[in-house]
């Protein structure tokens, strides 16, 4: 290791013991984790059950997804919209008659 | 360990798969994958590990990143925060190098990945001061990721190996090593 920390582009050593770690973690099997590592898990576990909640009210993928700011033409055929007949409530009201003498 | 395998399926179907393997983690597969982006996290400074935990599985669920047939799914998850900090990485690298443009420097890492990897690396060789077989499995390791496995390491036998890549990952499962890190 003592190599490792002199050699000059310690990044690069760095990254390369950071992937033999990662290997080693991924080999590694143990049945359970003890008391010590159970709050790990359960973080884990809350972060991803948020996510999958979120995931599964939307499962589209990313690239489906219309994003804001982009207008799609119009389909040739399409037909204008009719007039909804409920009252809108978010016109203003009809101005009142104006006092006349 | 769950060891899912990912069966040969169309995109939608492959990130329902995911869905499901995710809600399947075992505690002993969450604590794995919480210090693996942990040790990712430590390849680039000021990155946290739950904002690229939390990428990865968004990248995993969105189906911009397809989980390979035969690969499990925790060196899937691995494999993508590899790319997400490489990515950045690659960013820092680019800055580094406009920032350094006058002096016509070719720049490998940004001087700030350099300092920190200095640091990184003395606080492991110090970590496991006390167990030189652990350092002797790690340079081996390290090594054949750097392509110079052939340079003279001293060599552990089987048992000792196999008894220094258990105390190593104990040591990472726990936490003790992400506490030591700077």
């Amino acid at each position: 290791m003592t190599e490792f920390r002199d050699n000059p582009d310690a990044a690069e050593r760095w990254r390369a013991t950071i992937e033999a770690l990662e290997a080693v973690v991924l080999a590694h099997c143990e049945p359970e984790p003890d008391h010590d590592t159970a709050a790990a898990a359960e973080e884990i576990r809350r972060l991803i059950m948020v996510l999958l909640a979120g995931w599964r009210r939307s499962p589209l993928p990313a690239a489906w997804v219309r994003r804001a700011g982009i207008v799609l033409p119009p389909a040739a055929d399409s037909e204008p919209a009719a007039e909804p007949k409920e009252q809108k409530w978010d016109r203003p009201p009809p101005p009142r008659p104006g006092w006349r003498e | 360990m769950l060891n899912l395998l990912r069966s040969d399926l169309p995109a939608d179907a492959s990130t329902e798969a995911i869905a499901r393997a995710l809600a399947a983690l075992t505690p002993s597969d969450l604590v794995r994958l919480k210090r693996l982006a942990q040790l990712r996290a430590r390849l680039l400074p000021g990155l946290e590990w739950d904002e690229l935990l939390n990428e990865a599985l968004l990248r995993a669920l969105d189906g911009s990143r397809r989980w390979p047939e035969g690969v499990p799914l925790l060196a899937f998850l691995a494999g993508i925060m590899r790319s997400l900090v490489d990515s950045r990485a690659e960013e820092r690298r680019r800055l580094a190098e406009r920032t350094l443009a006058g002096i016509e420097a070719r720049v490998t890492a940004s001087p700030e990945a350099q300092l920190h990897a200095r640091q990184c690396l003395a606080a492991i060789t110090q970590f496991f001061a006390g167990d030189p077989d652990v350092l002797a499995l790690i340079t081996e390791l390290a090594r054949q990721y750097l392509g110079d496995a052939n340079k003279p390491i001293p060599r552990l036998s089987q048992k000792r190996r196999d008894a220094a890549r258990k105390r190593l990952a104990r040591a990472i499962l726990r936490g003790q090593l992400d506490g030591f890190l700077p």
